[in-house]
């Protein structure tokens, strides 16, 4: 497409906003763990998304609703596009986190959405909670993401992911 | 045959002669007006109470009957096979919570 005269091109590497919707309490968590990790919500609402669509662990707890087939890492995930289409349920108080992907971690998230048959936006919500919730992603992540981090801080988090666990376990909502 | 002790066309004189009172002098009470256009509004408003409170009836019953004929529609489109109205269980596998 041409341009015209006096306006600007846009970046080869231009970011993709993402904008998902959360529960307040979702958010509220998230907001906690990034500050504890001292790293912007934004970035680690990223990295979760990102480590998240590429995890085993993730991939292989949402697979029961994949109705296309996805590939990650030369893993080859089967589809069945029979079955029901995922429902996302929101309760009545809700809150948005921005993201902004790098075009080919976007295209990963859009390939997992596409298998999922919901919208990029709603995928990365999903990866959000699903990382958040599970303690096995968290042990992998820490190790990978976390281990600059003082031993005092560790800690913290860990007391935070414990609590958080401990309150899902007890059927509580997140 | 008697009613009441009384012959078929006295009941019948005397039923008429009350009902003709009764709706006079309601009507003479409640409101203005020449005597046979108070019974004309009076019958009128009658039958117009009837006839509301029939149609009540009747569109209650047609929506009860609606609701019930979706409802069976709903669950027979659902589990489809052989005619048989089954109770669609809710499957939560397929539903996230965010």
């Amino acid at each position: 497409m041409k341009k015209r005269a006096g306006e600007s091109r846009s970046r080869s590497d231009k970011k993709i906003d993402v904008k998902p919707t959360l529960s307040i309490n979702l958010k509220d968590n998230l907001y906690t763990f990034a500050y504890l990790c001292d790293e912007p919500v934004k970035d680690v609402a990223e990295k979760l998304c990102i480590v998240g669509a590429t995890s085993k662990v993730i991939i292989d707890s949402m697979s029961k609703w994949f109705r296309r087939n996805y590939v990650y890492r030369n893993v080859f995930v089967v589809g069945h596009p029979e079955q029901p289409k995922l429902k996302v349920n929101y309760p009545k108080e809700t809150g948005k986190v921005t993201i902004r992907f790098k075009r080919e971690d976007y295209d990963l998230i859009s390939d997992l959405s596409h298998a999922l048959d919901i919208t990029p936006t709603a995928t990365a919500g999903i990866l959000i909670k699903m990382t958040l919730n599970s303690m096995e992603f968290i042990q992998q992540y820490a190790q990978e993401h976390l281990m600059h981090l003082s031993p005092e801080r560790k800690k913290r988090i860990d007391l935070f992911l414990n609590q958080l666990w401990k309150t899902n376990h007890e059927g509580k909502v997140l | 045959m008697k009613l009441f002790g009384l012959s078929l066309i006295d009941a019948t004189g005397i039923a008429v002669v009350s009902t003709y009172l009764v709706i006079v002098v309601g009507s003479a009470i409640s409101g203005k007006g020449d005597k046979s256009n108070i019974i004309f509004s009076v019958v009128g408003k009658m039958v117009k109470g009837a006839v509301n409170a029939a149609d009540k009836t009747i569109h209650n019953y047609i929506e009860e009957k609606d609701d019930e004929m979706l409802d069976k529609a709903r669950r027979v489109r659902k589990t489809g096979v052989g005619r048989k109205v089954k109770e669609v269980e809710k499957n939560n596998d397929y539903e996230i919570f965010m």
